[in-house]
Parts: structure tokens; sequence; C-alpha cells
């Protein structure tokens, strides 16, 4: 639009145009006309005469007189003057000559006939120009650029719609009234304009002060004044709207115009595009293009009607036909609207369709009438086909990079690819073994995709064939078959069923292009096209290609992926081994030593890195030494050999302790190339490759970890590193357990002193505990031994001649020789005689009566005596088969031993002498066993304290009273030695008195105290008494203030017995007794016990009294053997009291068992069923189950009479039935004693067998060599109990 | 034919006894009373052996008062029944105690022997077939 009002608003322009044509013509004549000359033989003539005439004849009678002016001349030239008439040659000078005067007379034609449009255009715009004059629009204006002041004539104003002088500003206010659209534009030439050779000339579009819009035309010149001075712009505005409108006409005159010559028809034929016009309303074509017929195949008919539209096979993207009114064009002339690039198929002569893009519009003429619509027509189906193929390569990209699984992303792509880019698409890989695999095969149809499996599988393809994939894949070039041919097809197939088959396949073009990534071709992706009639072309070939290259990258990376992932999962395995690794190391509490350390982190690294042999190496704390803390997987030659080295030795430990680093040695020549001196060493390891890390603790090495490979390995990253965090675990776990070892020598050293003073008073401790004498000093000897870190330590007593020190105890000699040492002689005596400690260095200096003290070694003796009161009672001495002597230290605590244990000595003595007297007594006062008592079971048991000479006071009694009751008593006295002793045995007279006058357990209680209190003796005691009845079924009993007996059923349930409590004997005269009665079962346990089984130190009674109700739950031993086992656990306890238990078993009552001794004959059965139908009767067994029983039982026998026995009095031999009921089940033996005859089994006896064990509900046949017993059991309905 | 003589049983013991007593031309009853076991068996089998062997198409075995059996009774019985087939006879057992008839039945003997709960019960229907 712009561009037609500048053509139009510009006449000068136009005319320079015309003349510029006309001087080109003019040029050109100039040259045609030489081009004649000297093309005719050089001979100069009236050429330029006739080239004069023939211009004139063009401009003034147009084309067709130029023409024929030109063909006249040209003759008339060729005839008159160069050669006769018969010499007249189509000659290419000739031609050129002629085709001069025609272009000459064309060109000239046509630029005048240019002028003359635009000349008779410019006439009427002088006219409007005059009209817009006359009627006032137009005005002046001035701006002064330095002043930036724009004066407007009152016409101008009036052209903005401003009054009369009312507009006032510069440059900018007036700018202010152009269209936003054209403003730049303006400011722009405004500024131009300012230049003394710029005139300002153009058409804007205006926005008046109401609004209304115009167009107007901004002329102007920069007028200066003095030397090349800007002073100012001056102007005209004129309102050339009304020229504008008519522009529009005059461009379609000029369309029309054009039409009329051909001219428009010809540019448009050249057009690469299909253009199509047609007259409105009709609908007539009136022109279309070439490139149209081309795009529809055929020349397309000049019809006359838009009805006929169908004609041009249009279809909807949907694939509906296209109705005339449908087509773009119809729209134009009939709607007058306009499309815009509107796709659409048409179908091509053949068949196809292809896709095209259609724009149309509508041609007004000047009244805005449509007189024609225009559509042009683009062949999309390229571009189309380029967008599907971007699109391909897009979403095949898309899925290639969606998933590390290429099989299945090729599979995609390859789905991807059909039907748009081929009827078939495969992907072959290359496998591991060279083989070319199928990974990939699609097409729409599944069953074809079976098909080609199928193909594929019977005929794998040849990785050496000439052509297809194996070809494309060994070259790394695509190949391209754009017609298979037969040919093609028989160089590709075997034999002539695979060439059948790929007929029917129906394959008609192909390309294969190569995966390549990394420089390595692994693969082929191959279209084929078949049913579809479509060829390839290299424009496939290069889209397969960038797909190929895309799928071959995706693949190389999933594979990388894959293989890192391998390599990550590894890593992960070994971190794995590392968790559990810190587990362990943090297992290693600060208990374990630094070699333990080694020993976990040797046996678990070997795990973690599936190595052959490991090590930890440590340095040693002078920095000079490597000492080997633990190893594995070595020979032990090399273990003995390298159990410590110097840090010296050029050795891979060495260096890692060196340098810090992890050094690797992957192969047996690398070693040899560093370290040829350890070649040897090598080859005993039988390792190749060993990697070792530094252990670090605050960036100092203190050691090594290494380990070993018996194959030569690479370790690459994980592996180091995996290395490195193990060792550096085992470093902290090293440092760790060396802290602990250098903490625990510490403490080491502090307790052994501090124990020195604890020993002493535990020898102190010792004297003042209780205990034998012997067991006393031997302790005491033992204490002061290791107080004083002596070898030896022997006590010496001065007999009661008081001439001669007798050895009483010692420790450390290895045998003993009874040494009496006189009072004054050797190194005993004078101590004993002098009252002195003494100290000898090496007593081979001195004389030694002792001869143990020279046979033993002994080197140093420090001695001291044993005062009592400032009397020698003996001699203390201590002894070292080192030389190291004793201090003044070592003296001192002798010293103060001695006088303790001379104390403890005397102190002792005396209570051994009470001990000694009061045990015998209470052993003599205590039942040496306990009376035989129907219907139970009892074992007593009495253990006297281990230590201290607390013997007496527990007591027990065990009697059967006149009515078969049995009386058990158990009882404590308090008080020790042999006033308790009396004080038991006194009571125990009067109890068993009092109980066999048939004394309830409650009134033998209540007169046992009141006889103690009344004598106003010190009596003080506890004890339990208790009556099992006669029927052993009852238990009744008095406690004075002893622990609770207790009673364990048959079923294992334990209770105490806490009835019938009342005060202890001798607490209280008016003190109450009662009795309580306990029922008890047949299997029952009763235990009475004292205080000494149930009290330890720390410990309440109670948890002493259940762990002895435990103890007895589950035992189901004779009750000799539960008594044994409970005192027997009392044998790692500490049990400072006496210990009395009696256990009382109630036995478990039986029924009366059936013996029978059956003599061998036949006659004896009857006899025996007899007896036994009775016995059954008695267990209540009823008359079917008694018959059953004698049956079977009777089977038994028979087979035991008949068979034959062996030896000369066999027939002696009787035949044994045991029968019992328990629980209500009946169980019969039937032993045959004597050794069977080997005769072979009557055949009757099989079923006796049978009927034995379908009438009993179990048989058993136990075959000795000299005795066959047949068990068998049955349970019976009713259950009798004993009565 | 030789004849056979009806007769008391045979006394084996006091409280056992097996009789024979020919109530047909071709139908003897062996009566066992008491307890059958090993000591009685081969009189048991020496009754039984010579009904068959004199020509007793139908050998009655009266239980009725029998009071005890063994296996060795069983395989007689059994024994006793096969050779009475052989001979196209047949074996009845007429015998009423529960125990017994247990012991035929748990040794499933009951389907291989004809029992009967009476004697007369055996014996008529030896009638009625014949």
């Amino acid at each position: 639009m712009r561009e037609a009002v500048e053509f139009v608003a510009r006449p000068r322009a136009n005319r320079a145009v015309v003349l510029g044509a006309l001087a080109t013509v003019i040029g050109t004549s100039a040259v045609s006309a030489l081009v004649s000359v000297t093309t005719l033989e050089g001979k100069p003539g009236p050429a330029a005469l006739y080239l004069l005439v023939v211009m004139l004849a063009a401009a003034l009678g147009g084309v067709w007189v130029g023409l024929f002016a030109s063909i006249a001349a040209f003759l008339e030239y060729r005839y008159f003057y160069i050669v006769p008439t018969h010499s007249l040659a189509i000659t290419q000078s000739n031609v050129v000559a002629l085709g001069g005067f025609l272009l000459a007379a064309l060109l000239v034609s046509y630029l005048l006939f240019q002028a003359r449009r635009s000349l008779s255009a410019l006439q009427a715009n002088r006219q409007t120009l005059e009209l817009a004059m006359q009627s006032g629009a137009m005005g002046s204006w001035e701006w002064r650029p330095d002043r930036n002041t724009l004066v407007l004539s009152e016409g101008a104003e009036r052209l903005l719609g401003l009054e009369a002088g009312t507009f006032s500003g510069g440059a900018d206010e007036l700018l202010g009234f152009v269209h936003a659209a054209d403003r730049a534009r303006a400011a722009a030439a405004l500024e131009l304009a300012v230049g003394p050779d710029d005139a300002l000339d153009l058409a804007l579009r205006f926005v008046r002060q109401d609004g209304v819009g115009l167009w107007l035309e901004l002329r102007g010149r920069a007028v200066t004044s003095g030397a090349d001075e800007l002073t100012r712009v001056v102007g005209v505005l004129v309102d050339v709207t009304q020229l504008q409108e008519a522009a529009q006409a005059v461009r379609l005159q000029l369309a029309e115009m054009a039409q009329g010559h051909g001219l428009l028809s010809a540019a448009i034929d050249q057009m690469p595009i299909g253009v199509i016009i047609a007259e409105a309303p009709s609908g007539r074509i009136l022109l279309s293009n070439a490139h149209l017929d081309s795009l529809w195949g055929e020349p397309l008919h000049r019809v006359g009607d838009v009805s006929e539209y169908a004609g041009f096979r249009g279809f909807h993207p949907d694939g509906s036909a296209y109705q005339p009114g449908d087509w773009p064009l119809a729209r134009a002339i009939m709607g007058g609207e306009s499309t815009v690039s509107q796709r659409l198929e048409i179908e091509l002569p053949a068949g196809q369709r292809t896709t095209i893009e259609s724009n149309a519009a509508p041609i007004r003429d000047g009244s805005g009438q449509i007189v024609a619509g225009i559509m042009s027509v683009v062949d999309v189906s390229d571009r189309i086909r380029r967008e599907r193929e971007q699109q391909f390569l897009a979403d095949g990209s898309a899925i290639l990079s969606s998933s590390l699984d290429y099989e299945a992303t090729l599979t995609r792509v390859a789905r991807l690819a059909v039907p748009a880019l081929a009827d078939w698409c495969t992907v072959d890989l290359v496998t591991d073994g060279d083989a070319i695999e199928n990974v990939a095969v699609a097409h729409v149809d599944p069953e074809k995709v079976e098909l080609a499996r199928r193909l594929r599988m019977e005929y794998p393809p040849e990785p050496d064939a000439a052509t297809g994939v194996p070809a494309v894949i060994r070259s790394g070039r695509s190949a391209l078959y754009a017609e298979i041919t037969n040919d093609v097809l028989a160089a590709a197939t075997v034999d002539e069923r695979q060439i059948e088959i790929a007929r029917e396949l129906g394959l008609r073009s192909a390309i294969t292009a190569p995966m390549t990534a990394g420089g390595r071709t692994f693969g082929a992706i191959t279209f084929v096209n078949a049913e579809s009639d479509r060829r390839y072309t290299d424009a496939d070939l290069a889209l397969l290609e960038e797909i190929a290259r895309r799928a071959a990258v995706a693949v190389d990376n999933a594979r990388l992926y894959k293989e890192q992932a391998y390599a990550l999962n590894q890593a992960e395995d070994a971190w794995a081994q590392i968790s559990r690794l810190q587990a362990v190391t943090a297992a290693l509490s600060e208990a374990i030593t630094s070699s333990e350390v080694a020993e976990v982190i040797v046996r678990e690294g070997l795990v973690a890195f599936r190595a052959q042999a490991a090590a930890v190496v440590r340095l040693g704390s002078g920095g000079t030494e490597l000492e080997v803390l633990a190893s594995t997987g070595f020979p032990d030659s090399v273990r003995s050999g390298w159990s410590a080295y110097s840090a010296d030795v050029e050795c891979p430990t060495a260096e890692a302790i060196r340098t810090r680093r992890v050094v690797a040695i992957e192969s047996s020549e690398q070693l040899a190339e560093r370290w040829p001196h350890l070649a040897d060493l090598q080859a005993q390891t039988g390792m190749s490759a060993n990697i070792t890390a530094p252990l670090l603790v605050e960036d100092k090495a203190v050691g090594v970890l290494q380990m070993s490979f018996r194959d030569a390995r690479q370790f690459d990253d994980s592996v180091q590193a995996l290395l490195a965090t193990l060792a550096r675990q085992c470093a902290q776990a090293l440092e760790r357990a060396r802290l602990y070892e250098a903490e625990g020598a510490a403490r080491a050293h502090a307790e052994r002193l501090t124990n020195r003073m604890r020993r002493l008073q535990l020898v102190v401790d010792a004297a003042l505990g209780s205990g034998s004498v012997d067991d006393l000093l031997h302790g005491l000897l033992e204490r002061l031994r290791d107080a004083v870190g002596s070898d030896t330590a022997t006590i010496l007593v001065l007999d009661e001649s008081g001439e001669v020190l007798r050895e009483r105890a010692s420790l450390g000699f290895d045998k003993l020789v009874e040494s009496r040492v006189p009072l004054g002689q050797g190194f005993a005596g004078r101590i004993a005689a002098t009252q002195l400690p003494a100290v000898v260095a090496d007593i081979s200096q001195v004389d030694v009566v002792n001869p143990n003290l020279r046979d033993s070694g002994v080197v140093s003796l420090a001695g001291v005596p044993l005062l009592v009161d400032g009397r020698t009672i003996g001699v203390l001495h201590v002894g070292t088969r080192g030389s190291h002597g004793f201090e003044r230290e070592d003296l001192l605590l002798l010293r103060l031993a001695a006088s303790r244990v001379a104390a403890a000595l005397e102190r002792a003595q005396a209570h051994e002498r009470e001990h000694r007297i009061a045990e015998t007594l209470q052993r003599s006062l205590l039942p040496s066993a306990l009376p035989a008592m129907a219907g139970i079971e009892a074992a007593a048991r009495y253990v006297p304290a281990t230590s201290g000479v607390t013997v007496g006071g527990d007591w027990y009694d065990s009697f059967t009273l006149e009515d078969g009751s049995i009386g058990i008593a158990v009882g404590d006295v308090v008080g020790h030695g042999v006033v308790a002793a009396a004080t038991m045995g006194r009571l125990r007279d009067v109890l068993r008195a009092y109980a066999t006058d048939g004394l309830g357990p409650a009134e033998t209680l209540a007169r046992l105290n009141r006889m103690s209190c009344r004598e106003g003796e010190d009596v003080f005691a506890t004890l339990v008494y208790g009556v099992v009845s006669p029927s052993r079924d009852c238990l009744r009993m008095a406690s004075a203030g002893h622990p609770p007996p207790l009673l364990r059923g048959p079923d294992g349930t334990v209770t105490r017995l806490e009835g019938g409590r009342s005060l202890p004997i001798g607490a209280s005269a008016d003190a109450v007794y009662q009795e309580a009665a306990v029922a008890i079962e047949a299997g029952s346990l009763l235990l009475f016990y004292t205080d000494g089984l149930v009290e330890r130190r720390s410990e309440s009674i109670d948890t002493g009294i259940d762990r002895l109700a435990a103890h007895i739950a589950d035992s189901s031993a004779p009750v000799a053997d539960v008594a044994d086992s409970i005192i027997g656990t009392l044998a790692d306890a500490d049990h400072t009291d006496d210990v009395v238990l009696v256990a009382v078993a109630v036995e478990e009552a039986r029924l009366p068992r059936f013996t029978k001794e059956l003599p061998r004959e036949p006659r004896s059965l009857a006899p025996m069923r007899a007896e036994l139908r009775a016995w059954l009767e008695s267990m209540g067994a009823e008359d079917d189950e008694i018959f059953d029983i004698l049956v079977a039982v009777n089977e038994a026998c028979s087979n035991a009479i008949e068979h034959p026995l062996l030896g000369p009095d066999a027939d002696e031999h009787l035949v044994v039935l045991e029968g019992e009921v328990m629980r209500g089940e009946v169980s019969i033996a039937v032993r045959n004693p004597g050794a069977w005859k080997p005769a072979a089994q009557r055949k009757n006896r099989g079923r006796g067998l049978e009927l034995m064990e379908t009438l009993m509900e179990g048989v058993e046949v136990t075959r000795l060599p000299d005795e066959t017993t047949v068990r068998m059991h049955r349970r019976l309905r009713r259950i009798v109990s004993v009565q | 034919m030789v004849g056979h003589e009806p007769r008391e049983p045979d006394a084996i013991d006091e409280d056992v006894r097996i009789g024979s007593e020919r109530v047909a031309d071709d139908a003897v009853v062996v009566t066992v009373i008491g307890e059958i076991d090993m000591h009685a068996a081969s009189s048991l089998r020496a009754a039984l052996t010579r009904a068959i062997d004199e020509g007793a198409v139908t050998v009655v075995v009266d239980m009725t008062a029998t009071t005890f059996i063994d296996s060795m009774t069983l395989s007689i019985l059994v024994e006793a029944a096969r050779s009475a087939q052989l001979r196209g006879g047949e074996l009845r057992i007429a015998c009423a105690d529960l125990n017994i008839t247990r012991i035929f039945e748990m040794t499933l003997l009951d389907r291989l022997l004809g029992l009967y709960p009476s004697r007369t019960a055996a014996l008529e229907m030896l009638s009625g077939t014949t």
C-alpha cells in the first residue's frame, strides 16, 4: 500500500523512470546496431538508419508496428545491402540480428506504453492536486530546528483540524498528529531534511484533532542563509487522501492492463507457485499458470463455472472430498473471503495424493466490487514430509532418551517409523558373539511382523554377506536400494524359497543406515517400503542415517550406562561390605587388641575385595621396622620370613607408608619393573597383583593394608576408594586399640601398686574370716606372695617345745621335704631367735637349714618373725628365684602381714580346735542314715560350712511313728560351735520324745518352746516339724520361724508350704504354735532345709528359695540324686553356714501287677488265660476288652511256646508274662528267653501278629540273641485308681 | 459211603470238646465247645478233615458254645473251607458269640466263611437248598 502511494505520489520519480527507460532503449539499440554492423562482415552501412526507422515505427505505432517495421527493415537491409537474396540463409548472425531488432522493438513499445500510462495517471494526479488546492486542502509550514519552533499556516492548521493560530510548539508537536505507525518514519525524514541537499517529501497518515484520519503529504526543503548555516526548513502539507484512493484504482487498472498485454500472464507463469485467477461472480478461470498444472500432474481445464471446481479433486484432511464451494477460490469470488495457508490434499492422475497449501483473496475494483478472485497454491508435501521427518527425529530422540532399555526404545522407534516413513522398519544389533541380532521389527500388521521374524529365524543374516545389513554394519556405510529388483533379491537371499517369501512381502525399496557411535558400528536400521510403493531417495537415506546415528548414540550411552551401573553396583557391593566392616570395626570395642583388629580387617577385607591374600602391617614405634599384625593367604614361608622387616626395604608396603598413597601393582610384570628384587618373593606368594593402602592416623602413616590377588587385575578408582575407606576404618580401629593397650598398660601398673595394699587388706580379711587353719594359712600365703611378688612363701611355727620351727604352710616349692629348723640356726632360726627381720640377697652366701629353699632354686629371701605379745610363735618368709632381691618396701609389707598372720594364726588355731569338736559332736548327733519308711523315699544331707568355724546348730531328724506316720524335723539352733551343737542335740531328743508320744506338730513345738523358755537357757532356734500321714496323702506341719518347706507336686509345680508358721523356739514363752495340713499326691517331693541352703550374700532369701524351687521343678530323678544335685549347686558358692537338707519323695502307688511264668507247652495256655482274665477284670477291663487282650496275649504266648529253642535244656525256659496298668493303659510283655533256632516261620503265625496288631493299640517285638520280647499295650475304657 | 456215627464230642480237656454228627447224607455238624487254642487245634483240624474226607458236602461248624479261638483256629477253618469248596461243598459256621464274631470280622474271614447265628439257622438254610 505504501509503495503504491509513493509510486503515485512521485511524478518526478516516474518521469525519471521513463527517461531512464528511453535511455536504456537507445543504448541497447545502439549496441544492437553495432553488433549488427560488426556482424555484417565489418561493412559500414545504413544499419543505424534502419534501426532508427524501426524505433520510430515502434514508438509511434506500438509493438505490432514496431515488429513489422523490424522484420521489413531486416529483410530490406539483408537483400539490398549485403548479399543476394538466394544467399539469405538462417545463420546464427542473422538470427542474432533479427533478435536484436525484435527485442528493441518490444522494449521500446513496452516502455513507451508504460510511460504513457504513467503520464496519464500523472495527469489525473495533477487534476486532483489542483482540486485539492482549490478546496484549500493544503497549508504551509516553517520549522526552525535550532530553536525547534514550528509555525503552521492557517491552511495547515485547518488540515489538522485546529482553529487558526492555535498550533504552537516544535516538530514533536507536529509529529504528535502523525499516525503512530508513521511517526518514526516522519521523524527520520525531518532529521534528514535538515541536510542541505535533501528535500522532504513523503505521504503520511495523520490523525486530525477531531480524530478523523487522513493522508497528508509532507514536503519541505531546508533554506539556508549565510554560509552553510541552517536557519529553517520550509514546506507544505497537502491532503492526499483522495490521491490514495485513486491509487487503489490505478493498481487495479494496472492489473487489468498487464493482463491485457499478457505481461501479467507471463509473469505469473514464471512464478514458482501455482496461481489461478477466476472471474467473479461466475468463477470462470481467467488464468492459471504452468506450475499449477504441474502440481495437479496434468493441465487443469479452464472451467467456466464454480460448480465445475469439483474437477479439481480436492480432499479435506479428514479424507472427505471438497465440494466446489469449499474451494478457497470459490469462497473468495463469492463471499469475498480471504484464505491463508489452507491445507488440503489433491488427487494426482495416478491416484496418489499430495498435500497443497492454498491462499486465496478476492480482487475488487475501485468501487469495492469483487471482480475476480486469485488463488495461489504451493505443494507442501515436501514440507510435510520434512516436518514429519523432523517430528520423527524429535520423537525418536525423545524415545531413545526415555529409557536405558535400548532394545525396548529401538522397538518403539521402529514402530514410530511405520507407516509414515516406511512400511517396514527393522533394527539389528551386533551381539557379543559378533552375530547379528534382530532387536526390532515393525510393521502395521502384526502378522507380517511374525512372518518377518520367522523368516529371520530361518535365514539368519550372514555376517559376511555382500549386501544388506551385514554389509552396512561391516562397512559402516549406509545402503540405498531404490528399487529392489530380482537381482537385488537374488544377491541377498540364499535360496528360492527365501526369494519367494521376500517377493510375497512385496519389498520394493529399502535403505539401511549403520548405527555408529564412538567409531564403532554395532548395528543398523533398515526402512523398507513394500505395499505403499514409495521409492527411497537420498533424502530418505539422510534421515535414516540421522536417526541411526542418534539411536547409536543412545544405545552406546545405554550400554555405557549399564557398564557404569554395573560398576556402580560392584562398588555398592563393596560399600555394603564396608558397612559390614564398619559394623565389625565398631564392634571391636576397647577390649580388642591391635592384632585382633588386624585379624578382623584381614578376614573381612579378603571377602570384600575377593582377594586371595591380605595383610595388615604396622609401623613399629621406632618408625624403622614394619611388623605384620595379621595376614592371610600367604604361604608359611613368606609369613615367617616377613613377619617383621625394615621400613627401608624397597617394597610396596614401605612405599605406601613413605608416600602415604595407595600403591597398586596390577601385574607381576609391573612389579618386576619397579622392584626387580621382589620377583622371588612374588613367585613365592603366588600373587600377581596387589594394592596397598597406607593406614593414616592424623595424616601419619602408621601402617598399611594390603590386598593381594592371584591374577593380574586392574584397580580402578572404585577399588582404590574402597581400599582407602577400609584402610581408614582399620587405622581408626588400630589407633583405638593402641590407645586402649597403652591405657591398659598404665592402668595395670597403677593397679599393681594399689593391689599391693588391697592384698594386704585381703590378708587381714582372710585372717579375720573363718575356716580351717590350713586353708586360712594357704590363702594368706597366696595373697602375700602376690602382694610382694615373690615366688615362694613359707610359714614356720615354733612347736610346743619352743625349740624347733616346723613348716606349717608353704607355697611355690616343687616338692616338699619335712623341714625342721632349730631355733637360732639357719635363716629362719636366726629370725625366730633374734625376732628381727632379715633379708638375704643370695642364699648361697649364708647357711640355710631348709633344704626346700636350695632345691627349688630360691636365690633371695626375706623373712620376719611372727610375734604374739612379744613372744615368737613362728617365722614368715618369702623367696624369689630371680636375683631381683627385696626392697625395703617389701620388708615393711612383710612385717605388716606377719603381725596379722600371727594374730590370725593364734586365733585360727583356737577356732580349729573348737570346730573339730563341734563337727564331731554334730555329726554324732545327726542320724547316720534315715530309717526305711514305707511309701516314702527320703534322703538327708548335712554340709558343714566351707569356711570359718561356724559348725553347729543345723540339724534334722526323721522317724516312723507308731501309727505308720512319718515325722520329719529340720532345725537351726542360733549360735555356733560346741554349745549350739549341744543345744541342737537336746532339742532333737526332746522333739523326738514328744513326737513319739503321739503329739501333733503344733503341740510338739509348743511344748518344746515351753521347755526351752522354762529352762531359762539361752536357746533360740528355728525348726519345722512335719508328719506325713500313714496313707501318705497328707502332711501336717508346724513351723517355728523356719524357712518354708517346698512341695513339688507330681505335675512339677512347686509350692512353698507357708502354713503353720509361728515364732522361733525360745523367742517367747507365750508363743502359740499353729498347724497346717497339706494334701500331698503320690509322686510329690517334699523338701525341708535350713537357711544355709537358700541364703547367699547380697541376695534375699526369697531369691534363694525361688532358685531352689526352680531347681527341683523339672527334676524327676530319684530323691537321693535330687538331694545331691541340690547340694551340688552349693559347690561354687561360698556358703558360710551349715546346710541341712531333707528330701522326701512320696512314692507313686502302683496297681497290682500281673506276672506269670508259662511252661513251654500248649496245655499251659488255658490256665494262663484264666489268670489273666481275672487280673484284667480286677483292673476294670470290660468283657470285650478282656477277650481282645486274651486273644492277643494268647497269640504271643503260642508263638513263644511253638518257637523251637536252641540248647539242651531249651524246654526248661519258661515264657514270662508281665502285665501292669498305668494311668488306664494296660501293657503286657511276653518274654521268651532262650536262643531261637533259626527255624522257618510257621505259616499260621503270620496271622497271629496281624491279630495282635489289630486287637492291641501297640505291639512291639524286640529280638535279642537270647531273648525275644513282645510288648503290647491298649488303653482301657475305665481308669481304676489305686485303693 | 462209610457211615458216620453220631457221637459225643471228644473231650480234650474238661472244658473243651469237639464232636461231629452227620445230620444228613451229605451234611456233617462239627460241634466245638469251649476254648479252642493251640492245644485243641489238632482235634479240630482232624474232625473237619474227617468230615470232608467222608464226603460231607456241607460241613457246619457249630461254634455256638465256643468261648475262645486263636489264629490257628482261623487257619484251620479257612483250610477246611477251601478243601470243602474244592470238593464242591461248603463250610458253614454257626456262631453267636459277639467276641468271636468280631474276630472273624476283624480278619475279614466273615466274607470267606458262611456265618450263621445258630446251628439251626445254618441247617435250615441247608434243608432249604436241598
